[in-house]
């Protein structure tokens, strides 16, 4: 043990940087087609990632905030914490499955009396602000010489305009209370589903950017990482594109089959 | 003819020969150090301005909430916030929702600690992982000594130099949410509405539609939008960090992806006219 | 009184005290036991109307100053004290239902290695990777040992954060492919979706950006530049759609909330 010990501190990286090497084409893999070395690593994810996990809760809530209070201080009543909490996993108990539901709903009716507050400090402060100025204007000023309503501009009024419409019309096409039949709001409901296509062209686009930003640091890690450990950046790439080629061979011959 | 084995050989392209084009397109740049300066945006601009503000004696709760599924954006993000807080001298809290957030902030400040003379429990402190954001944050304001109880090397608040004179929610001068989820929509609920508090946040590209109205409403006082306000953000600061590395890939790979598109529209145009036409002559 | 029950215990007391409260938790499954069924699910409804009962008039109740120790600002209600300690133990109960999510998935992979279907060799990967890094995790945190250290950052490190980024970066494979095949230009809306996210895409790249990058600082031609076109989209166009979506979202949240808490939700919970 003890001379394992420095082993490792001394080995950590380099073991680190192969073993996320063999994950990172294992589950590569999938690229190619379903496979049983993608499954064995999707396996392995969701036991490191539920092991994490549970660890994680467990030192950093569980035993500050409940084990530490209750074996160290003495509060005996966090047991009672402890009973309330045992009391989900009734839910396993065919016989008394129904006491569970005592505790999912104590939870249920906390988040509900939680949610009022969630949307009053989440939507108000934007309702006022949806109610942009629409008429420009220099910037006023009140008798103190403080600042009331900065300038405003033909071209920012001319957009204040359009967010103004757009909210409009959105807001109408999700207008479910009464049918749709009056012309003006079907058309303003019409205009609202362009406008939102609009708008996922625009969520389309952000989340190219999200993506593409993880596979950049998997290649990475991949190319510059692994790759100083194998004889530099050139030596990892041939390997990639001579594995992309052994890809795209099989696939194509077993297509042919 | 030729057109019409072309238009083939596009109909039939194998999708392993599109990813082996993404690979290449993201891997090519690596070998090149090409640093091309890009116009900065007014969300980032606007919070590079609010750091920049923060007097010398602030505080700041540093809520990370992300793992290594958006690292490829929060990563970079996280360390240009640092750095610049680290800079000024700030004093920092972390903060974790998500769990593997923890372990990697604790990488990364202890990494940078000694080039900033940071030490651990006076200048910064990490309270790791905690369960339940809604109701922690509930209790975490009015009472932040209780509900934080100890640090992540089990360290007790009270014997944290960092966490003197800081009581409730009140007593923060900023907070920073670098997330990849819900979690800045649940600071701004429970923590920033209730309190008026001044907060930030570096979200994920995906995230820039939803947040900029929190920013239009005054919710937050600035925002970085994903790689590239971390990429403009690490240009302000001046120094080249993983987001700056990753633009060249970046765009090849953006601008692949359009021309996939384009090619996509333009063959299937083609091939409907091709398909039109002999159905006229027919 | 009430206070004086609340009081730390050492010693034999304690056990005795966390044995009663074990016997409780007994004698009352056992009177819920003993209740007829068509009481169940009106206690049920009731339970989570007080459930939601606390944080809702403490929200409501009007507020008054109410200093305590470092806040000379605090405001506050005669419910406020208790925020904090309801906050920690529902985040402490927040914490024991991870255990909910381990028994299912260890009831799954268990009956596949009993029984040793196919996949038991997946199966018994998964426990010995969730036992690993769980007794590591704890271990680390225990007995912060440099092997312990060290044995947790090589499982964080070289299996968790290259598993967890690579199964995500998997996605953009398949965005890639999806844009070849399946971003048609069929309707006049796909056509707007499609320019759309090129501008963005273009707007959010160094190399897009140098397309535009001659034309001047200010003025008007200054508003032909991808980036500020992209800004533009975003946040004066989509916003303005994001915000009447969120709106929506908003309103039907605090809609099912409401229904939830005063017991008038229908369906697998609170019916059957």
């Amino acid at each position: 043990m003890t001379e394992f010990s420095p082993w490792l501190a001394e080995h950590l990286k380099v073991m680190s940087i192969w073993l996320g090497t063999f994950c990172t084409l294992g589950l590569f893999s999938i690229l190619y087609r379903e496979n049983k070395l993608y499954r064995f690593f999707e396996h392995l994810f969701l036991g490191i990632s539920m092991g994490y996990l549970m660890g994680n809760v467990w030192t950093d809530t569980l035993r500050p905030k409940w084990w530490i209070p209750l074996w160290d201080k003495g509060e005996w009543w966090q047991a009672g914490v402890l009973i309330f909490g045992l009391f989900y996993y009734l839910i396993f108990f065919k016989k008394v499955s129904w006491i569970a539901r005592l505790s999912i709903g104590f939870i249920l009716g906390a988040s509900s009396g939680l949610a009022f507050q969630g949307f009053v400090n989440d939507y108000w402060p934007q309702i006022p602000t949806s109610f942009k100025p629409l008429w420009p204007h220099q910037a006023i000023y009140d008798k103190t010489g403080l600042l009331v309503s900065k300038a405003l501009s033909v071209p920012d009024a001319i957009n204040n305009l359009i967010f103004m419409t757009i909210l409009v019309c959105v807001m109408s096409y999700f207008f479910f209370s009464i049918e749709q039949n009056n012309r003006v709001l079907k058309r303003s409901a019409q205009a609202g589903r362009w406008m939102m296509m609009f708008t996922f062209g625009a969520i389309f686009g952000s989340t190219m950017m999200a993506r593409i930003a993880l596979l950049i640091d998997r290649l990475d890690f991949l190319v510059n990482d692994f790759g100083s450990h194998i004889g530099g950046q050139g030596v990892m790439f041939t390997l990639l594109l001579f594995l992309c080629g052994a890809v795209i061979f099989l696939a194509q011959r077993t297509d042919k089959e | 003819m030729q057109t019409r084995n072309v238009i083939r050989y596009l109909n039939r392209i194998d999708r392993r020969v599109l990813y082996t084009l993404l690979i290449i397109a993201i891997t090519i740049p690596f070998f090149f150090t090409i640093q091309i300066r890009v116009p900065i945006s007014r969300q980032t601009e606007q919070l590079y301005k609010v750091v920049e503000a923060l007097p010398q004696n602030s505080f700041v709760l540093f809520g990370a909430d992300w793992s290594a599924s958006t690292r490829g954006e929060n990563r970079a993000q996280s360390k240009a916030l640092l750095i610049h807080l680290m800079r000024k001298k700030i004093h920092f809290i972390i903060l974790c929702f998500d769990p593997q957030a923890k372990t990697l902030m604790q990488e990364m400040v202890t990494g940078m600690q000694k080039e900033y003379g940071y030490t651990d429990g006076v200048d910064w402190a990490n309270f790791g992982y905690r369960t339940d954001q809604v109701n922690f944050l509930k209790g975490f304001g009015p009472d932040i000594p209780t509900t934080l109880s100890m640090d992540i090397n089990g360290k007790r608040v009270q014997d944290l130099p960092v966490m003197r004179g800081i009581h409730t929610a009140h007593d923060i001068t900023m907070l920073i949410n670098v997330s990849g989820s819900t979690t800045t929509e649940t600071y701004i609920d429970y923590l920033q509405g209730s309190y008026n508090l001044k907060m930030v946040a570096a979200v994920t590209s995906v995230m820039i539609p939803e947040m900029i109205n929190r920013l239009d409403s005054g919710q937050l006082v600035g925002m970085m939008p994903g790689l590239q306000g971390a990429i403009e953000y690490e240009q302000k600061l001046g120094y080249i960090g993983k987001a700056s590395a990753a633009s060249v890939s970046a765009s090849v790979a953006h601008l692949l992806i359009i021309a996939l598109i384009l090619l996509g529209n333009i063959y299937t145009l083609i091939e409907k006219r091709m398909s039109s036409s002999v159905r006229g002559r027919n | 009184m009430f206070s004086n029950l609340f009081h730390p215990l050492h010693g034999s007391s304690w056990y005795i005290a966390i044995l009663g409260c074990f016997a409780l938790a007994g004698i009352l499954i056992a009177i819920l036991q003993s209740l007829p069924h068509a009481l169940r699910r009106p206690l049920i409804r009731i339970v989570t109307f007080l459930g939601g009962l606390y944080y809702a008039v403490e929200y409501f109740w009007p507020t008054h100053s109410m200093p305590i120790p470092g806040s000379p600002k605090h405001m506050g209600n005669f419910l406020t004290p208790f925020i904090s300690p309801a906050a920690n133990m529902l985040s402490v109960i927040a914490g024991w239902t991870i255990g909910l999510g381990t028994i299912n998935l260890c009831q799954i992979h268990g009956k596949r290695l009993l029984h040793a279907k196919e996949g038991k060799l997946n199966s018994l990967v998964f426990f010995i990777a969730m036992i690993a890094m769980f007794t590591l995790a704890v271990l680390k945190q225990a007995h912060p040992n440099l092997i312990n250290k060290n044995l947790y950052m090589l499982l964080f490190e070289g299996l968790y954060q290259a598993l967890d980024s690579t199964m995500f970066a998997l996605v953009a494979f398949f965005l890639v492919s999806a844009s070849y095949r399946a971003f048609r230009v069929r309707t006049g809306e796909a056509t707007l979706l499609m320019v759309i996210a090129m501008v963005v895409m273009l707007g959010q790249i160094a190399l897009g950006q140098q397309l535009t990058i001659h034309l001047p600082d200010h003025g008007f031609w200054h508003n032909f530049r991808v980036e500020i076109i992209r800004d533009w989209i975003l946040t004066k166009a989509s916003s303005a759609s994001v915000r009447a979506i969120a709106f929506g979202i908003g309103i039907g949240n605090l809609a099912v909330a409401l229904r939830v808490w005063l017991g008038l939700e229908r369906g697998a919970f609170f019916d059957s």
